[in-house]
């Protein structure tokens, strides 16, 4: 017995071992960013600014900019073309600006043959004009030798020689008698350079962090050839100009202005400038536009709520270029905040337990600040409403925007009917994207006020729907997904999906639910099946994936609806729209029926799903036959040291057998007339409940995922990805985790064992699993519901059953094996 | 002969208790900042107070850039003010991510260890022109033996600082996907240092499973005793350091390279929401005197009762933040521990100096000092 139940051990660890990979198939091992997180249905590029991109409230906040206007540069060519009078084409001084390198550009000039460029515009312009080719050549040397911010591998010794020669023929020629134009350029390129050889000649500090003293040449210089012009080369060489001064808020006064004057310096001056510095800048004297610039920066650099900062921005400057931006992040934050916890179930997404067996205090689980946050939150929604709605009040140029902005906050505040009534106000737009705002808050209102499960109502949803695809909205699964390929806004399709099976959900058709869930097909912090996608292992074709909203949400009710669904004849436009590409399988559809009626208790309905269903499923399916045993189910093998069950073993992996078993023990317990049997029946099916619950070894009776998917044991922790019945923990917590089932059967047993010793030794030591179980799973579960567990490990549960097993059984065979055999038991008699 | 025998069996135990009496260890300390504190006499004296004789010193890290598609050195280290640290003996210490040897082709190898040993050699070569610079400055008067005598101290410094620095040593969390790279950097990094003694870090995970994760090809290893537990799980107590979990990890063969210890006198808080890792914290604010609205809720985690923006985190009502820092008597017991299980271990190091550290471990580091 000894040797049987290290064996059993031993099996069971290889067991989880070996499938720790297939289930790391199933389950979220995947790293999520907020790509897969963030709820967004309020298009973070409304407000029409290309430059800004780096800031919106999005998963790519500065990362690439999608739409790569390249604004700077295109400006600076378009101020070459008009120095060379329309000579030379934009396009061809971009390709000789941007496109040569500085090598090839240098090398073309020394020998004198440029090759495929002799056809260029632009090179022909500057080989008649000098002084212009002059400037470009020692424009691409300084090119050749400059280094970025961050230093790589080579150590710039050498460049710091050529920086000072480059610097003082930048110089004498700023002194020269040089057009304004040249001159300007040759001043940027001194001042970039005299930045550079401070940089490099101070290697032992970073004096872009930690400014000595004021940069005095370089400050004369610009001062003396750029304040005041309007050339780009000024805004760009502003930067250098800001860390020139050894003063902070001065440096930060003109690191703003940099920020605010050009695109392709505003990452470098995020990066550097901390929002406390810009606060601290003396705004007296200072004009609106740059006063409500170092606001908006400031804005901008809060992820909390930035309200305040956003009046300081409207207040100094109503029309500030900076508002529609800050509006449009303040509003995809909310989102994130509110939908994202409320639609996907990221964040905090834990609703109020109903059991409480440990936790006394309701108001300190986690489940009462994700409430009380989510209340906050649509408070503040309403707050920038407000502030919004005065703005519209005024003559602002943007007022169609903030309208829109304003239906969209009603919409998160679930304020339809407002929402509906300013939405009536706003005009049709050119604007495309304008227009698709409008379209996308026109589908929420409807989706939010009409009764969606009326065949009128579809009707006007399927023409809503074809209106967004005609507006350019697509269903990202019909897309090949290429990372910025697009603009992301054209995907909220799916979002209005998930939105719509919401709704659905809470006026009860499971159906519709499940099928715009489904077309959704978006990231929740569940398990979904989903991440199988996500793993190079051999799935089971996303067997899952097909059943898991019903799985989690469904009643077996539901299931006959939506089979009888799948069955109809003819289906509406809007039907057709969300029906799920690939046919379901009915016979899944009736293992998930089945599997559902189990959990609820009743083994004989599920007994008679199961049978509609073929033998050899659950054979050739999915992953049943791992981890439905060939064992009778009444059997608990090498748990206790003594055989339990009866002998008919299993021919193949079978709901239906085991169903079938414990339907029939059932019955004979309700005709059993005597206590031996009726001991003997309950304990049978103690073990049987046992076997399916999370600790058994037919686990796979009452749930299809379990081990790495489940969120008390995941390494990480990470709580999506999860097989657990979140959000019915409280529904099937007690019978599968807690061992509830199991428990109360041997309870049973025990009124009818009597003198029957060995049985209620057998008993008292199922039960002592069951409690140990059980108090495992509720420790587990506590750090996710009232609050992360920093008192140490509590000592190991000593069960009552256990003492009253030693106590009074001690000498029965199955307690003595126990004792020599069993860890546990041995562990507590050692210690007596 | 029973006089002359027993004479000989005490003289043997005199000789075996001798032999068997331990080696001191020498204290050292790591260096992990991008610049070095002013004030030298300041540092030199809690340098000294502290019994500190040796530091290891982060040069740079070297991480993958995707941009580029190859290793960039990042956050390099500034030399001023470096005398008080390097003062005495010191270690460059270049820390290497592991998804630098995930990315990194067979080329780009063997040039990663070639472009270090020059980076590091051009670093080290500042350094000692510091520390070496107060003797440039020195004329020569004409007056025989005063140059004698300045001649003479230049070269004891000089003789001095020819072995301040003869070890160089990589930090890198290797895992089994990239174990084949890294031994493969390690061994030409190692050729490209002749006469130098090459160190690598050593995790308690590799150093209990040394058969799967490898030994790594280097001269010595420094046992990285911290980082022990699973940070991102709820139900840890302290994922830095923890008595049991250093005891079950150093429940181990013997490690097949000489060894120095690492300890951690360093903390940070662990912020979770609902059950849910969300980051670490190192600027640690629950603590008397701030201003951010908390309550403790257990014996290291605190709950956040408003919402509040710190940097660059929202934190909202309902958060929670655990408190890891090394408990003082947990260090010491881990010495005793350390000096069980691996009596011949070199360097004893904490990890890492920084003024707030100092000031806290203050008496423990010094009584680990002096008993070990």
């Amino acid at each position: 017995m000894k040797k049987r139940f290290r064996q059993y051990l031993i099996s069971i660890s290889i067991l989880v071992l070996v499938g720790y990979p297939r289930t790391a198939a199933w389950s979220c091992v995947w790293d999520l960013g907020l790509d897969g997180t963030m709820f967004r249905l309020f298009q973070s590029s409304l407000h029409g600014k290309p430059d800004l991109e780096s800031f919106y409230y999005t998963e790519h906040f500065m990362g690439y900019s999608q739409d790569t206007t390249d604004e700077d540069n295109h400006i600076n060519c378009k101020e070459w073309q008009r120095f060379t009078k329309g000579k030379a084409t934009e396009q061809d001084i971009y390709k000789i600006q941007y496109d040569v390198s500085a090598s090839d550009f240098i090398f073309a000039y020394n020998t004198n043959s440029w090759g495929k460029l002799e056809d260029n515009t632009f090179i022909k312009w500057l080989r008649k004009n000098r002084n212009a080719m002059d400037y470009f050549v020692f424009a691409k040397q300084v090119e050749g030798t400059q280094y970025e911010f961050t230093p790589n591998w080579d150590v710039p010794v050498k460049a710091r020689r050529t920086y000072d020669s480059l610097v003082n023929i930048g110089l004498d020629k700023c002194a020269s008698r040089l057009p304004e134009f040249l001159i300007e350029r040759y001043a940027f390129q001194s001042v970039k350079m005299m930045f550079y050889k401070e940089y490099y000649s101070h290697r032992d500090t970073d004096i872009s962090a930690n400014p000595i003293a004021d940069n005095k040449p370089l400050i004369k210089c610009y001062e003396t050839y750029l304040k005041g012009s309007k050339s780009i080369v000024a805004d760009w060489g502003m930067l250098f100009y800001s860390f020139a001064f050894a003063d902070r808020t001065k440096r930060a006064l003109y690191l703003i202005k940099t920020f605010d004057r050009c695109e392709s310096k505003k990452k470098v001056v995020y990066n550097h400038l901390l929002a406390s510095t810009a606060a601290d800048i003396p705004t007296a004297g200072l004009s609106d536009k740059t006063v409500a610039a170092i606001k908006a920066f400031q804005a901008i650099k809060t992820e909390g709520r930035a309200l305040p900062l956003i009046k300081d921005v409207y207040y100094a400057d109503p029309e500030s270029h900076y508002m529609k931006l800050l509006v449009c992040r303040e509003i995809n934050k909310i989102e994130d905040w509110v939908l994202s916890p409320e639609v996907l179930g990221f964040t905090s997404g834990m609703e109020r337990s109903e059991y409480e067996q440990q936790n006394q205090n309701s108001d300190t689980t986690y489940a009462y600040y994700a409430l009380h946050n989510l209340e906050k939150d649509k408070a503040y929604a309403g707050e920038l409403r407000r502030l919004l709605m005065e703005v519209v009040n005024s003559n602002v140029s943007y007022k169609n925007f903030l309208k829109l902005a304003i239906v969209h906050l009603y919409h998160i505040e679930g304020n339809y009917l407002s929402a509906g009534g300013e939405l009536a106000t706003i005009p049709h737009f050119n604007n495309p994207k304008m227009e698709m705002q409008r379209l996308i808050e026109q589908t929420m209102s409807l989706i939010g006020t009409q009764d969606i499960t009326s065949p009128l109502v579809q009707l006007a949803l399927e023409k809503q729907f074809a209106q967004l695809e005609k507006a350019g909205l697509v269903d990202r699964n019909n897309v090949k997904h290429e990372w910025y390929e697009n603009e992301p806004s054209r995907y909220m399709l799916n979002e209005l999906y998930m939105v719509l099976s919401k709704q659905y959900m809470a006026k009860g058709d499971m159906v519709r639910a499940a099928l715009c869930y489904k077309k959704a097909n978006l990231q929740v912090n569940e398990y979904t099946g989903k991440s199988m996608k996500f793993i190079s292992v051999d799935d089971s074709d996303g067997y899952y994936e097909n059943i898991d909203f019903f799985d989690k949400y469904a009643t077996p009710r539901d299931v006959d609806k939506l089979l009888d669904f799948l069955s109809k004849k003819d289906y509406s436009k809007f039907e057709k729209r969300i029906m799920p590409p690939v046919a379901l399988n009915k016979n899944a559809l009736l293992d998930l029926k089945g599997t559902l009626l189990v959990r609820q208790g009743k083994f004989e309905e599920a007994l008679d799903v199961f049978k509609q269903m073929p033998n050899d499923f659950w054979q050739n399916t999915y992953y049943f036959k791992y981890y439905l045993r060939k064992s009778n189910i009444t059997s608990v093998g090498t748990l206790l040291p003594v055989k339990t069950g009866n002998n008919k073993n299993y021919s193949i992996p079978s709901k239906k057998a085991i169903m079938a078993d414990i339907v029939q023990l059932r019955q004979q317990l309700k005709t059993a007339t005597n206590a031996a049997d009726k001991a003997r029946i309950c304990f049978m099916l103690g073990n049987s409940y046992f076997n399916i619950s999370y600790y058994g070894k037919d686990w796979m009776v009452y749930s299809y995922g379990q081990s790495m998917s489940e969120q008390s044991l995941y390494p990480g922790g990470e709580y999506y990805g999860s097989f657990s019945f979140y959000p019915d923990i409280a529904k099937h917590n007690n019978a599968y985790y807690l061992c509830g089932w199991a428990r109360d059967m041997y309870m049973q047993a025990l009124v009818y064992t009597g003198k029957n010793k060995e049985l209620t030794a057998q008993c008292l030591l199922m039960l002592t699993l069951c409690d140990k179980n059980a108090v495992t799973s509720i420790r587990e579960q506590k750090p996710y519901l009232t609050g992360i567990n920093t008192n140490g490990d509590k000592p190991p549960y000593l069960s009552p059953f256990m003492k009253k097993a030693y106590k009074e059984f001690a000498k029965t065979t199955v307690f003595e094996r126990a004792a020599s055999e069993c860890p546990d038991v041995r562990e507590y008699v050692d210690k007596l | 002969m029973f006089y002359r025998t027993f004479l000989f069996l005490v003289f043997l135990c005199a000789l075996l208790s001798c032999n068997s009496r331990q080696m001191p260890h020498q204290h050292s300390f790591y260096y992990w900042k991008t610049t070095f504190p002013a004030g030298d006499s300041e540092n030199i004296d809690k340098i000294e107070k502290s019994g500190v004789e040796h530091f290891y010193i982060r040069y740079m890290d070297v991480d993958w850039n995707d941009a580029l598609v190859m290793p960039v050195p990042c956050g390099q280290l500034q030399t001023t003010n470096c005398i008080p640290f390097t003062r005495d003996t010191y270690t460059p210490v270049v820390y290497i991510t592991n998804r630098t040897f995930e990315h990194i082709t067979d080329n780009w190898i063997d040039s990663l260890a070639l472009r270090l040993t020059q980076s590091i050699s051009s670093i080290t070569a500042d350094i000692e022109r510091k520390a070496t610079v107060q003797f440039d400055s020195v004329p020569t008067t004409g007056r025989q033996a005063e140059d004698a005598f300045w001649d003479s101290l230049k070269s004891t410094a000089m003789a001095k600082r020819a072995i301040a620095c003869t070890e160089l040593q990589i930090d890198c969390d290797w895992t089994n996907s990239t174990k084949e790279k890294y031994f493969r950097f390690l061994r030409k990094f190692k050729s490209l240092n002749p006469g130098k003694t090459i160190s690598a870090t050593v995790r308690m995970y590799p150093y209990k499973y040394s058969q799967k994760m490898g030994i790594p090809p280097v001269d010595r290893g420094m046992l990285m005793c911290y980082n022990l537990g699973k940070i991102k799980s709820p139900g840890t107590t302290n994922s830095i350091f923890d008595l049991d979990e250093l005891r079950n990890y150093l429940d181990a063969e013997k490690y097949p390279l000489p060894l120095d210890i690492a300890l951690p006198v360093f903390g940070w808080q662990v912020w979770f929401r609902g059950g849910k890792y969300k980051g670490i914290v190192h600027n640690i604010f629950v603590t008397a005197g701030t201003t951010v609205a908390y309550k403790k809720t257990g014996d290291n985690s605190y709950r956040i009762l408003k919402d509040t923006v710190i940097g660059s985190n929202y934190y909202r009502e309902g958060d929670e933040l655990r408190l890891e820092i090394p408990g003082e008597q947990d260090l010491q017991q881990a010495v005793s521990i350390i000096d069980r299980k691996i009596p011949d271990y070199g360097r004893l190091t904490f990890f890492d100096w920084n003024t707030t550290s100092v000031t806290k471990y203050e008496k423990t580091i010094q009584a680990i000092f002096n008993k070990h």
